[in-house]
């Protein structure tokens, strides 16, 4: 095998499908006779529809003349934002390609408004610390932590420290290095990142949640970029 | 909202390949997965009142068939045994030693949704509905899964097919 072998969806679907299965024997007359009194299970959890693949990001850029929010790290124009007449707010433009058709499939591409509407946890935050890669459950899926000090609560939580996960992924490309100092806007969600974990604290859709702060300091100030984190505090009321 | 048993009877009847065969992964052998099959189906039928309607219909017999199979071989069924499955045994070596080999090297819970993406063809959202993660989490899982299938299959000899 060359040392460049690549391995996509589609090969391994062929390859799967290619192993020797033996006959298939269905017979839905014994399900039937097998129906009986059972054990009530716990009723299925239904996840929100959000974002499928970190490395597909649909990148969005909020920008003023103050300060200029950044993801993925690219200046993006200035996008329409929201206006205190209750209007929906501006759609994310699309970001760059992603890595790959299999992770393009998967694409949901958040807008600012369904951020609004999805997110548990929103906050404006200073990057303290970032953690490195370990496994979320022995043998799984790995993460690592960010640790942000949170300047201007939004929603769903407090002042203070605050560690947000997100999970590596091998065609997560577009993620963030996270240098100390820097702020973020960053909307979240309680996730289990792997079987069997316990939730944390994730990024909606990923990097789709996370808005890096770039240009002037705009601590203290009432608007980010030109989202106007007033009319934006509002909308995060409950 | 209540299923029809009809409609139970019509995943039964296009999906009992991928069914068996995932399962089987489950269970350890072809002849189990079939049980559990059988007897994931039938408490579906059973309890289809319970369905609500949120989600898709397979996914939420998914669920059940995955408890059956995790009661077939003698586990529990709560959500830390998912983790330690599924088996990598149902891969022979004689048919695809790469892939064999490949899918043993792999952490137990990204074989679950290897198996459930590659045998049971199943969706980003349905696998992320059975498993109860995010989509996200199940295309990260994939990605490193395929990482590590590639990494695998850089250190075991081509197959002849």
């Amino acid at each position: 095998m060359s040392p460049d072998v690549h391995v996509d969806e589609q090969a391994l679907r062929e390859r799967f499908a290619a192993l020797e299965h033996p006959p298939e024997s269905p017979d839905w007359a014994e399900v039937v006779l097998l129906t009986g009194p059972t054990t009530r299970q716990r009723p299925p959890r239904l996840r929100r529809p959000l974002v499928a693949l970190a490395a597909a990001l649909a990148l969005a850029a909020v920008a003023g003349a103050a300060a200029i929010v950044v993801l993925g790290g690219e200046s993006k124009e200035a996008a329409p934002t929201a206006s205190a007449t209750g209007e929906p707010l501006a759609a994310l433009p699309a970001g760059p390609p992603t890595p790959g058709p299999d992770s393009m499939q998967q694409v949901v591409a958040f807008t600012l408004d369904e951020l609004v509407a999805e997110a548990d946890v929103v906050f404006v935050g200073v990057a303290e610390a970032v953690g490195g890669s370990e496994p979320v459950v022995p043998g799984g899926l790995t993460a690592h932590r960010v640790r942000f000090l949170v300047e201007r609560p939004l929603r769903g939580l407090g002042e203070g420290l605050v560690d947000v996960t997100e999970p590596d992924s091998i065609s997560l490309a577009t993620g963030y290095d996270y240098a100390p100092g820097e702020r973020y806007l960053v909307f979240a969600e309680p996730q289990a990142l792997d079987l069997g974990a316990d939730p944390v604290l994730v990024p909606l859709g990923y990097m789709q949640g996370v808005f890096r702060v770039t240009g002037e300091d705009t601590a203290g100030n009432d608007w980010l970029g030109e989202v106007n984190l007033n009319e934006l505090e509002s909308r995060l009321a409950p | 909202m209540a299923v029809t048993a009809e409609a139970i009877e019509a995943v039964y009847r296009t999906r009992y390949g991928p069914f068996r065969n995932a399962l089987a992964s489950v269970t350890g052998s072809y002849d189990s997965g079939h049980d559990a099959v059988q007897e994931g189906f039938a408490r579906a039928l059973a309890r289809r009142g319970d369905y609500e309607g949120r989600g898709s219909l397979e996914a939420w017999i998914w669920r059940i068939a995955l408890r059956a199979a995790l009661e077939l071989r003698g586990r529990p069924g709560g959500e830390a045994a998912l983790v330690e499955l599924p088996s990598a045994e149902l891969v022979h070596p004689a048919r695809d030693a790469e892939l064999a080999a490949a899918i043993r090297a792999l952490p137990p819970a990204r074989r679950l949704v290897v198996f459930l993406r590659f045998v049971a063809d199943l969706t980003y959202a349905e696998i992320a509905e059975i498993c109860e993660i995010s989509e996200g989490t199940v295309g990260a899982t994939i990605a490193q899964a395929r990482a590590a299938l590639q990494e695998a299959m850089k250190e075991v000899p081509a197959h002849e097919s």
